[in-house]
């Protein structure tokens, strides 16, 4: 199995040690196997030292990799955690680590005491409904990789939100849509938020016309956000609901794919314009001269109204303006020059030229 | 995804860990294997053993068949002999991977053993695989004088596939009549192409062994003419569970895991030995997966390594002075 020593210490690296640690708990461990875990993954000795009152001997465990108790030499401990319940200190855990610290000992030795504290006043695990929360209303970077490690996401797997809400106050408030198991990333359930149903979805997650027709029958509106990686998916949280927001009875679930740069109009946190498929596009085409040409072509459409107009002042035939306007709508993926998208189409000239 | 709750708490957070072994892809599985048995060989101590290699010939002029041959150190007269086979699903791993058990059976019993470096599946479809196996049993009851191991004292034991082949060399053995096997040793044993037990039904996405990798483990060993589990000419050497009569065969200790898709066949094996009148001794290890034992430091494979080492003991301990 991989060792501490092998795990590159980012996200992925953080969550595999939280991981880690919670399959100890999640299958009945106690202190004796945590020590022989911790051990084992740390590749060095560790120890704990378990406070009880009312008496003076020592209860006190070391472990080396290799399953030994007490081994020689006992180093000082290079790093130590209180294992702390409400503010009582239980006792402590280390590790023996002989030369410089890895950097992700501090997280093994903050999991070990967590553990511990579970292990010795047992509580209840956060549901799993709980973590889907954590990932969404996040308290710290920290609670975000514990949830992704209990829900069993990896921190880069690209997701999106879907808010669903019914049409008016009296129908049923937690109708929500059901979603396939394929579309859920690792094992997060569907939360209730206000009044609003939340779902994590695959980055890939695109809706059926039977979950369309689902959403019209139950008078069901809602809203898939735009991608972003497990870890920061609480940043596009607003997209969904602004998403949802434009949903209507002939368009009953909305894609915040289909609004394009209209998404930074959405209240909340900034929204990278990498997460918008439309900019990213733009940006692309943007960067050949013939590309250059055709967003001068759609800028010259916007300003003027019609193809007429935007082949007279660019000395074209208006059939020329149409054919380019045509072809970049095949690079950024919709019509540019529909009139459903038009507010779409102004909003990726304005960010592109305002950026 | 299953969770699998009477997973041993330790193995579970040793399982997050593990890198995944795709049997599908061959040349991936055996790179990944080879690297995983890498770092625990790379800082394996043969204090007290010996280790040479040495060359049986194959059988019905197939290529020789490399043995690696650890005895104790400082013993005095004939010791006994356990024949090894590795496993890795007929189709990756090797010999080297493993040397750790070899050592220490060899250090701690004072056992010889023969460690065989059979030919691989697909490449080797069966026969291939067994008789390399049978070979390397022939080439050890010959030589034992001058190899300094007792012929009448012949373990012959594996792993998972290596388990499987144990099984059929051990009834080639039976049938044959030149080698006397006195103790059969099946850890985890492959043992069944029909795949129709309850685990192996049941158990499809389990760690490290589940029904979709033993499909192809037995499309790669038995070739290319093998039409699948209704296939009635599959030999009981390649399938030892197809084997009709168990009578006769030598005593025999067998283990499986609780989460192993083969945990069912390797019982009915066990089960159906004791109904034919062999000496058995089963042990079923709880919350274990197949392969678990990789994980060294837990505590249930603590004493899995224990009693398989003390079950060897006793199964290849001298025999009473015949008068």
């Amino acid at each position: 199995m991989y060792r501490l020593a092998e795990l590159d210490a980012d996200s992925a690296g953080l969550v595999r040690v939280i991981d880690y640690f919670d399959a100890l708990v999640r299958h009945g461990s106690d202190t004796a196997s945590l020590l022989r875990a911790s051990a084992q993954l740390a590749d060095c000795v560790v120890g704990i030292e378990i406070v009880e009152r009312g008496r003076s001997k020592k209860n006190l465990r070391r472990c080396d990799p290799r399953g030994r108790w007490s081994p020689d030499p006992q180093l000082p401990p290079s790093m130590t955690r209180n294992i702390a319940v409400d503010d009582e200190v239980l006792g402590t855990v280390w590790i023996e680590r002989p030369g410089a610290s890895l950097p992700l000992d501090e997280m093994l030795v903050d999991r070990m005491a967590l553990t511990a504290a579970i292990i010795l006043q047992p509580r209840r695990l956060p549901t799993e409904a709980e973590h889907t929360r954590n990932l969404l209303f996040p308290m710290d970077e920290l609670a975000v990789l514990t949830s992704c490690a209990g829900l069993g996401i990896a921190p880069q797997t690209p997701v999106r939100v879907m808010a669903t809400k019914a049409v008016s106050d009296t129908a049923d408030g937690t109708a929500h849509l059901v979603i396939s198991p394929d579309c859920t990333p690792g094992k997060a359930v569907g939360i209730d938020a206000d009044g609003e149903y939340l779902n994590l979805v695959t980055g890939s997650f695109a809706p059926t016309p039977e979950l369309s027709e689902a959403a019209l029958s139950s008078f069901i509106r809602a809203g898939i956000s735009l991608t972003a990686p497990a870890s920061e998916v609480s940043t596009i949280l607003s997209t969904a609901r602004f998403a949802r927001a434009q949903a209507s009875a002939t368009t009953p679930i909305v894609n915040a794919d289909n609004l394009g740069a209209l998404n930074l109009l959405a209240p909340g946190p900034h929204i990278d314009h990498s997460r918008i498929p439309d900019l990213v596009r733009a940006e692309e085409i943007g960067d050949t001269k013939q590309g250059l040409e055709l967003l001068e072509t759609l800028r010259s459409y916007l300003q003027s109204g019609t193809l007429r107009a935007a082949a007279d002042s660019m000395h074209l035939h208006h059939s020329s303006v149409a054919h380019r306007l045509a072809k970049l709508s095949q690079h950024v993926g919709f019509h540019v020059d529909a009139i459903e998208n038009r507010a779409r189409a102004t909003a990726m000239m304005l960010v592109l030229d305002g950026g | 995804m299953t969770t699998f709750p009477t997973l041993d708490p330790e193995l579970a957070a040793a399982l997050t860990m593990l890198p995944k072994v795709d049997f599908a892809d061959l040349p991936n599985a055996r790179a990944t294997y080879d690297a995983l048995v890498g770092t625990m060989l790379a800082d394996l101590s043969f204090d007290g053993v010996t280790l040479r290699e040495l060359s049986a010939p194959g059988l019905d002029g197939d290529p020789e068949v490399t043995i690696r041959f650890f005895t104790p150190d400082n013993t005095a007269g004939p010791v006994p002999v356990l024949l090894w086979i590795h496993g890795g699903g007929f189709a990756i791993g090797t010999a080297e991977s493993s040397d750790p058990f070899c050592v220490e059976v060899a250090r701690e019993l004072g056992f010889a053993v023969a460690n065989v470096e059979y030919r691989l599946a697909p490449e080797t479809p069966f026969p291939g695989p067994v008789d390399d196996c049978y070979a390397a049993l022939l080439y050890i009851h010959a030589h034992a004088e001058e190899l300094g191991v007792d012929p009448r004292r012949i373990a012959v034991g594996g792993q998972s596939a290596g388990g499987g082949l144990a099984a059929g060399t051990v009834l080639k053995a039976r049938d044959e009549g030149v080698v006397p096997v006195a103790f059969q040793f099946l850890e985890i044993p492959e043992l069944d192409d029909r795949l129709a037990t309850v685990s192996m039904t049941n158990f499809v996405d389990t760690p490290l062994w589940h029904r979709p990798n033993a499909i192809l483990s037995w499309k790669y060993y038995l070739g290319g003419s093998y039409s699948g589990p209704e296939d009635p000419d599959v030999s009981i050497y390649a399938a030892p569970s197809r084997a009709t009569d168990l009578t006769g065969l030598p005593p025999t200790y067998l283990s499986t895991m609780e989460l192993d898709p083969l945990r069912d066949e390797g019982i009915e094996y066990a089960l159906r030995l004791l109904q034919a009148g062999v000496s058995v001794e089963l042990h079923s290890f709880p919350g274990t997966f197949h392969g678990s034992a990789l994980v060294a430091t837990a505590a249930v494979s603590e004493r899995g390594a224990a009693e398989a080492l003390t079950a060897l003991r006793r199964g290849l301990r001298s025999l009473s002075p015949v008068s």
